[in-house]
């Protein structure tokens, strides 16, 4: 059986950022989602949620995440409608954690609002930078806590979102 | 001029072929290629051009000599110290600048808290944050200076500004002269838990009521005076770590009777502070190739009970250090085994002080983890030149002094007592105590200033550990240093160059460790290679030891040393955020024209019937034809195509062949393939092309060409490849060892590419098996609840047993 620590900061240095890359797929007709996240902040946020006790072992951590990325991380149509991510998978390296998930792609969609407030509930500095990704074309932007919604187009308006105008 | 003809359907060109690709005036306003000359300082007599010290490099110095007690039931710390302050510079100084970096818990002059900001959108906090904030505000922090004097007793004009201190003297201290000052403070040491401190303080441990300290940032340190930025005045804020003179330490830490001290340093006074056992034991494992136990386990936890209320004194020396750190607590366990430098004939001790909650990995790790980054290092570095290197365990997650560190991964502590832990655990741990043992030498040793460079010494320590990683075992994850892994983040329109100050770096984790240590990975296994990168980076360690390098000595050595001209290399990763992206567009396969009508007319005449595709070149051919029913209208043309050779060609070349040198009718008889490759740089950042070409038979062979080949035009190159076989595809950065950010257009032809998103969800995929999940036979609720019952029991008596084990083997 895999037992877990976490007393102690496992950690050399507190970075508190995350990384998602999303990757519109026109060809294979998916939005590809990849969140990367430090191990150890998934560790103390476990801490936090289920107490001090207990054993993270990689499923722990996978269901976990599953419920809690749900609340945590979101895109929309720019119609206001959540497109809902379909779980695929979660790997955990010592460094980092994986997090894959997708959702069809709409014929032309070019749009997404984003919300995106990981580990934002554990740490104050935490800030999470979003790529979306098109035919090679990146943009991205940087999630603080409390931070609006946000909408990356490669057709239309890119800004916090709802735009207030 | 050889001209080439194109073996491509369809496409009958003569391509004029020229080796040069031309030169596109637009872009050289951008020359990537250009010397740093306009971001590098101008060189001087302190800093020569080729990154070494000048013949009249000078550096301030300052020795300590410190009284402190540690105060364990109101946990303070209170001070006085005598500093020497040697003014090495040829500038006389009226003031002398002081770092009160403990001012920065001072809520009413820190510019750390002054300077937090909120998101515009802010709505509202968590209950926790609102508390810490509220508690960070109303602890009673900073250091209290209660007595200034200079060396004859009478008090010293000071002004605090922030974290900073100014000591006005009565008289400016000329050029190479040297003052002394005393200075009497004490501050309260905050808990490291409570505020999340990832430097210093204690952490407390209800259950026997005791704590562990590791105490830094703890007395007032002179600020650094340099050739380049006079006293580098720039306020603590947290982030941004430290700029520091070097020095001889002497101090003496006053500590509860029962608590055992490790600090930087050799300890002076042993037979007053240790048992004859425990000074028994140290001689032991100064030759022992197993960590030996100074305080057993068993004694450690004897100590944690008796709480003391006698002081004990204990006494450190370190020389030539450049600050001075320590810990202290009745909890520690203490091991040591001794590291023979066969560089110098010197023995380091390697130590660890760690607490019961450490075990039982600790005993087993850290050590070894210290003895082995010393073994490493000095290899890519310098001999280590301290007489210990220490890790303790406690409150912080991972902070590097002098010859001590501190890490905090520990095992899981469960209710009934038994501690386990993961692979996780364990890996993280090796890794922590390497970094920050391994900091050691970036930049306790090579003393950049981390308060504007946080690259210098994370990059480089992070590139260095990742090497001492691979020296531990065979498939330690390569994790930092791998291409692959930073080029999400490179492609990220939200990001600073690594040449960005300390507290203005966003996403740190990449930009100062990450990035640059990928940078020197790429440099080391790709572009400079091992032995010209290990004599550059060694030879900028010897240059800098125990001085202060900044970033141009850093970019001038590597390429005083190697021979090697990176200047274009440090302009695209360190000043810029480009990324890597280049394709290779099309391979296109010529021969070469013969002139020999009799060769090129039936080259010709293949490729337009080649061209007769259309199933109406060949659909009517059964159909009876009118020249067949009317022979007589038939001529020459009908007989011969328009490919036919002519007397006339055949003249022409024959003069022109009697016109030729032998070499030069030797070049047009030459049958190789000639493949021209087209690359275009859509990343912006250069990088060299490295090939992998299958031919038609099936060999495959490497090309590697430097990036160089962009000096003309960044935007696209075309590569010339003469071969006798034929290509069958072409591969760009088949390794992956350039950090190019989309691998799709780095094939031709392309190919389907699964991302790491397929390959994961393939997985995942696979993972789930259906079928044989019906297949389960139905279990009831009490089913489980038994099996659970069942498996509890087995865990409790496992660990009872395995905890028992542990202790008797303490026995």
């Amino acid at each position: 059986m895999i037992t877990l620590c976490v007393a102690g900061n496992g950690h050399a240095h507190r970075f508190y950022a995350s990384f998602t890359q999303i990757e519109l797929q026109p060809t294979k007709g998916t939005i590809e989602v990849i969140h990367r996240i430090f191990t150890h902040d998934i560790e103390d946020l476990l801490m936090r949620y289920r107490g001090s006790d207990g054993e993270l072992s990689d499923e722990v951590i996978e269901s976990f995440l599953k419920d809690y990325i749900v609340q945590a991380f979101a895109i929309y149509s720019p119609d206001g409608n959540m497109i809902p991510l379909n779980w695929i998978a979660v790997e955990v390296t010592l460094d980092n954690i994986f997090v894959y998930q997708e959702a069809p792609l709409q014929e032309g969609q070019e749009t997404l609002i984003i919300a995106d407030r990981i580990l934002q509930d554990l740490f104050d500095d935490q800030s999470n930078t979003v790529n979306l990704k098109l035919d090679g074309k990146v943009k991205s932007h940087t999630f603080q806590k409390d931070s609006k919604m946000y909408q990356i187009s490669f057709n239309g308006r890119t800004g916090d979102y709802p735009f207030e105008n | 001029m050889i001209k080439l003809k194109s073996t491509l359907l369809g496409l009958f060109v003569c391509a004029v072929f020229s080796v040069s690709s031309h030169a596109q005036t637009q872009n050289q306003i951008n020359d990537k290629f250009r010397q740093l000359n306009e971001y590098l300082p101008t060189a001087n007599s302190y800093r020569t051009a080729s990154g070494a010290p000048g013949y009249a490099y000078w550096q301030q110095r300052a020795d300590y000599k410190i009284d402190v007690t540690l105060d364990d039931d109101k946990q303070t710390i209170t001070g006085k110290a005598t500093i020497k302050y040697y003014n090495n510079s040829p500038d006389p100084l009226k003031y002398i600048w002081m770092q009160m970096d403990q001012n920065r818990f001072d809520p009413k002059t820190s510019m750390d808290k002054k300077s937090e900001t909120m998101p515009k959108t802010t709505k509202g906090m968590t209950m926790e944050s609102f508390r810490k904030y509220v508690d960070e505000r109303t602890f009673d922090g900073g250091f209290k200076v209660t007595s200034l004097t200079d060396s004859n007793g009478s008090d010293l004009k000071n002004v605090v500004v922030g974290s900073m201190m100014r000591i006005d003297l009565p008289e400016p201290l000329a050029a190479g002269a040297i003052t002394e000052f005393n200075i009497s403070w004490w501050y309260n040491i905050p808990d490291a838990k409570k505020y999340k401190l990832s430097r210093q303080g204690y952490e407390f441990f209800p259950r026997d009521e005791n704590r562990i300290y590791e105490i830094a940032q703890w007395y007032p340190r002179v600020t650094a005076y340099s050739d380049y930025e006079g006293w580098h005045n720039k306020e603590y804020q947290g982030s941004g770590e430290f700029t520091l003179e070097f020095g001889d330490y002497d101090v003496a830490i006053t500590a509860p009777s029962d608590h055992i001290v490790a600090a930087t340093g050799e300890l002076q006074n042993s037979a007053d502070v240790l048992t004859q056992d425990q000074r028994d034991r140290l001689i032991e494992a100064r030759t022992a190739s197993v960590p030996v136990f100074i305080v057993t386990p068993k004694e450690a936890v004897e100590n944690e009970k008796s709480h003391s209320t006698q002081m004990k004194t204990w006494r450190f020396k370190a020389d030539n250090v450049r600050d001075f750190a320590f810990a202290s607590s009745r909890k520690f366990i203490w091991d040591a085994m001794g590291y023979y430098m066969s560089e110098n004939g010197e023995t380091v001790m390697a130590m660890s002080f760690y607490p019961m909650a450490g075990e039982p990995l600790w005993s087993d790790i850290s050590t070894h983890a210290v003895r082995h980054t010393l073994n490493v290092y000095n290899k890519y570095a310098l001999t280590y030149p301290y007489p210990v290197a220490i890790s303790v365990n406690g409150p912080i997650g991972g902070m590097e002094y002098p010859m001590i560190s501190f890490n905090g991964a520990r095992p899981t502590t469960h209710e009934d007592g038994t501690r386990t832990y993961s692979r996780r655990t364990k890996h993280g741990l090796i890794g922590v105590i390497i970094h920050e043992v391994g900091h050691n030498y970036y930049p306790m040793i090579i003393n950049s200033d981390e308060r504007q460079w946080t690259w210098m010494d994370e990059g480089m320590n992070t590139f260095v550990q990742n090497l001492a990683h691979q020296e531990w075992k065979d498939d330690y994850p390569l994790g930092r240093i791998d291409p692959r892994n930073i080029t999400g983040y490179m492609t990220s329109t939200n990001q600073v160059p690594i040449m960005s100050n300390a507290e203005s770096v966003i996403q740190k984790g990449n930009n100062a460790y990450a990035k640059p240590a990928t940078a020197f990975n790429i440099l080391r296994e790709s572009i400079m290679g091992h032995e010209l990168f290990d004599f550059a980076f060694r030879e900028y360690a010897q240059r800098w030891k125990f001085k202060r390098p900044t970033p141009a000595d850093f970019f001038r050595t590597m390429e005083d040393a190697s021979g090697v001209d990176l200047d274009w290399f440090w302009r695209g990763w360190f000043y810029t955020t480009d990324h890597v992206d280049i394709s290779l567009d099309n391979v296109r396969h010529f021969t070469i024209d013969t002139k020999d009508p009799e060769i090129e007319e039936a080259f010709k005449r293949k490729q337009e019937m080649e061209k007769r595709t259309h199933p109406s070149y060949f659909s009517n051919d059964d159909l009876p034809k009118r020249v067949d029913e009317f022979p007589g209208i038939k001529d020459f043309y009908n007989d011969h195509d328009e490919f036919t050779v002519t007397n006339k060609q055949r003249n022409e070349y024959n003069k022109l062949i009697a016109e030729l040198e032998p070499w030069q009718i030797d070049m047009l008889k030459d049958d190789s393939n000639i493949y021209l490759l087209d690359f275009t740089n859509i990343g912006g950042l250069l990088m060299p092309l490295y090939l992998e070409i299958v031919y038609t038979d099936g060999s495959i062979e490497e090309k590697r060409y430097p990036a160089e080949i962009w000096k003309q035009d960044y935007n696209q190159v075309t590569k010339m490849i003469v071969t006798d076989k034929e290509i069958a595809s072409v591969v760009l950065d088949p390794k992956y060892e350039t950090a190019d950010t989309d691998m799709f257009n780095n094939f031709f032809p392309r190919r389907i590419l699964e991302s790491r998103f397929d390959l994961v969800k393939e997985k995942a995929n696979q993972a789930r098996d259906m079928l044989k999940e019906n297949q389960e036979k139905p279990k009831s609720l009490d089913d489980y609840k038994k099996e659970k019952q069942k498996e509890d029991d087995k865990n409790k008596k496992l660990s009872e047993e395995n905890f028992k084990k542990l202790l008797d083997e303490y026995k």
